[in-house]
């Protein structure tokens, strides 16, 4: 096993045991012997990939994820004060418009998405809880946002998020402003995300970079 | 559909489930706390505010669905609106959390424990006392409130609850006591009120939040110094989580009588660890909510066959509340599905043979439903005469020697043990009337004390008691030898007739001994007398 597997491994170790100053750790002192970038892709990416395979196969509690946010939020910071990463910040990969949908106030997963976002490199607006359907798109076409995160725990709001597929499609911004939808209730009712016109959901925070890249992706289709 | 279904009653077939005996039908319970306002047309914020407007939706769930748990409201984020947090009424949904009081570790120092009977919580005792009011001993009453552990997350939200629970074990000890004392206090106000259990959902003790090292350091020491102090039984409900992989730490905790189990899970594992408590569940909500009456009915049969054989099984939906937007007729499926799938029953023809020291008791649970055969009374003076009542109580047995006999007496004669040998013949278990009523750990309480416990019979007729039988002429004689025995006498109030204090004044001073009220219920007795029932018709 080379050395980088054995700190992926020992991070992961550290993560699952919630020894946050150790994980941080390892990080930073990849950081330093190589870069920021390079502790971001090789080392802390591969093992929140599997960490999020782990939550989705329940075998990681929210405890665990949360820990790893936690994590995630503190390199984050540290790596965005950096000469390295400063120009980055500068240039994200993309905007995304994140938020709690009308009457919705379960805001735990979404401040989780937000983190991994932004560690990803997306420009992250979090409009909050309690969030309308209008708001979501004025948001996203006053920042040129692609991506719209609407996150909603149980069924009665979530069901709302209809509200921001019929904003999206009455200004003619179907396709080029993607809406990804989140939470609880999407994972026990699978044919929520259709119902509420969605184009996709993440399987939890973790994964939600991946899912946001790709709809990114097509959003640009549409141009 | 109340006629479809069987002779016991709600409550009668839970204690059954409790007890593992047998019932006609599964036991049904539906977490119906919402779809009452739905029902009777009554906005939320109507709905959790009012308490005559929660009961009126609760009635509509009895008159439609008539399931045998009945519930008070099951709105977690009023644990935190007690302790300051603003929730938003939504419609057609629970009140939601908008806001919690706290949101770091560091403001936990000035967190002020609040009051158990305040804000919402007044709201939901006062449900609890109406529906015991109107549903005792008919349904099984049950009672939701957070843990102490879960509470905090609708105290600081999830984030500031997680934050603290993983990196601030001081603060969050002091957390824990503020929470304890509140889950504490409301849990033993429900009981006082008369709900028969409490359901505690419980996500943060699970391994869908938690993990297995959290709640052995930090979680189990808490949840259960608490449970210790709670007057009554709990379920540990899971919270919409699963549960199964932490069983094993709740099976052993201080009153905790059963769990809620959730879809996702599988409920032959569970039985295997939780032994012989109660399981509840698990159905899933989504299905109930979003598939047809059919797809409804083949899930619950489905449910019901794997558990056809488990008498410490209750059918309901794992999770919440079931939602707003739940058709009626799959609700109805449930009932109609759960209800027309009969157990082997035999009838019998059935007497009860009891004291007449139980007959305010007996009568009274006999008007309340909650004994539904046939009373014949000895006179409670025979306890004074071993031979006679040994000699009368085996003539009506003779007599009713195709009859299937319960005896509601206590070691009365030497041939006690003979007669309720007799293959015909169970007996409520205690070793005298008070030991029935109270249950024995009450009963020795007492006794240690040394009390001298009297029913409102013998009060009234204590001249025929220590004059006649003690033989006690004098009141000197009766001092000396009471006083000798006992140091007060304890006067049992049932709350079936006016206390007699001239009396008891007159038969304290005969006696020299000081005398006391106590209040209690006939629920033992009700509970013993049902158990010995369903024995004869479903066997051990």
């Amino acid at each position: 096993m080379g050395e980088l597997e054995k700190e992926q491994e020992y991070l992961l170790e550290t993560i699952i045991n919630a020894e946050k100053k150790n994980a941080t750790d390892t990080i930073l002192n990849w950081a330093e012997k190589t870069s920021f970038k390079n502790a971001f892709s090789e080392l802390l990416e591969p093992v929140l990939s599997k960490l999020g395979d782990l939550w989705f196969r329940n075998e990681l509690s929210l405890a665990q994820a949360f820990l790893a946010g936690k994590v995630a939020e503190d390199i984050f910071n540290i790596a965005s004060k950096s000469d390295e990463l400063s120009l980055d910040l500068a240039n994200p990969k993309g905007t995304a418009v994140i938020g709690n949908i009308e009457d919705d106030f379960h805001s735990f997963g979404r401040k989780l998405v937000v983190i991994f976002l932004r560690l990803d490199g997306w420009k992250v607006y979090d409009l909050g809880n309690d969030v309308l359907p209008k708001e979501f798109v004025d948001k996203a076409v006053q920042t040129n946002a692609r991506v719209i995160g609407v996150s909603a725990m149980i069924y009665n709001t979530a069901i709302s998020i209809i509200g921001v597929r019929k904003e999206i499609d009455k200004r003619n911004l179907t396709g080029k402003i993607q809406l990804c939808v989140g939470g609880a209730v999407f994972n026990v009712r699978t044919n929520l995300v259709q119902e509420v016109g969605a184009d996709g959901t993440a399987d939890n925070a973790i994964k939600t970079p991946e899912l946001f890249n790709k709809l990114q992706q097509k959003s640009f289709k549409y141009e | 559909m109340n006629n479809a279904r069987a002779q016991l009653n709600g409550y009668q077939k839970i204690l059954n489930a409790i007890n593992g005996t047998p019932t006609e039908t599964t036991p049904l319970a539906l977490v119906l706390s919402l779809y009452g306002s739905k029902l009777t047309s009554s906005p939320p914020k109507e709905y959790y505010s009012n308490p005559e407007a929660y009961v009126k939706g609760q009635e509509a769930i009895v008159d439609l669905y008539n399931p045998d748990i009945i519930t008070t409201p099951f709105v977690l984020p009023f644990e935190g609106e007690a302790f300051g947090s603003e929730i938003k009424y939504v419609a057609k949904m629970t009140p939601q959390l908008k806001r919690p009081v706290i949101s770091s570790y560091d403001e936990i120092k000035n967190l002020k424990t609040p009051a158990y009977n305040e804000g919402a919580k007044a709201y939901c005792l006062e449900c609890a006392k109406m529906l015991v009011s109107r549903y005792k001993y008919k349904n099984f009453i049950l009672g939701f409130t957070l843990s102490c552990i879960d509470s905090c997350a609708m105290i600081m939200g999830v984030e500031g609850f997680m934050d603290t629970l993983l990196f601030h074990p001081k603060e969050l000890q002091l957390l824990f006591e503020k929470t304890s004392r509140h889950f504490i206090e409301y849990s033993n106000a429900l009981f006082d009120i008369g709900v028969d259990a409490i359901a505690i959902p419980s996500a943060f003790c699970s391994p869908t939040m938690v993990t297995s090292k959290i709640i052995e350091e930090v979680i189990l020491d808490p949840l259960t110094n608490a449970l210790q102090k709670i007057k009554g039984s709990v379920i540990i409900h899971n919270g919409s989580a699963t549960n199964l992989k932490f069983l094993h730490y709740y099976v052993n905790l201080p009153n905790v009588a059963g769990f809620v189990i959730d879809n996702r899970e599988n409920m032959d594992e569970a039985r295997q660890i939780v032994g012989n408590k109660l399981l509840l569940g698990n159905m899933n909500i989504a299905t109930i909510a979003e598939k047809t009456p059919e797809v409804v009915q083949r899930a619950t049969s489905r449910i019901l066959n794997r558990r056809k054989s488990d008498n410490h099984f209750v059918f309901c939906n794992a999770g919440p509340d079931v939602t707003y937007e739940t058709p009626h007729e799959n609700i109805i499926a449930i009932c109609n599905t759960v209800n027309n799938f009969k157990k082997k029953h035999v009838k019998h023809k059935k007497i009860c043979i009891a004291c007449s020291i139980f007959k305010k008791e007996l009568e009274a649970l006999k008007k309340e439903g909650a004994i539904n055969i046939p009373i014949i009374y000895l006179d409670s003076m025979l306890h004074m005469k071993p031979d006679k009542l040994n000699a009368l109580l085996s003539a009506e047995i003779e007599k009713y020697n195709d009859y299937e006999i319960i005896l509601a007496f206590g070691d009365c004669s030497t041939g006690m043990f003979d007669i309720e040998n007799k293959h015909n013949v169970k007996r409520t278990k205690g070793l005298n009337c008070t030991n029935i009523l109270l249950g024995t750990s009450e009963y020795r309480k007492l006794r240690k004390e040394g009390a001298f416990i009297l029913f409102n019979e013998w009060v009234h007729r204590w001249k025929e008691v220590f004059i006649d039988e003690f033989g006690f002429k004098k009141s000197e004689s009766a001092t000396l030898f009471m006083n000798e025995m006992h140091t007060k006498f304890v006067y049992l109030d049932l709350g079936d007739a006016e206390i007699p204090h001239d009396t008891l004044k007159e038969l304290s001073d005969f006696c020299g001994l000081p005398y006391e009220i106590k209040s209690s219920t006939s629920e033992f007795l009700a509970k013993s007398i049902f158990s010995l029932n369903q024995l004869f018709d479903y066997g051990r």
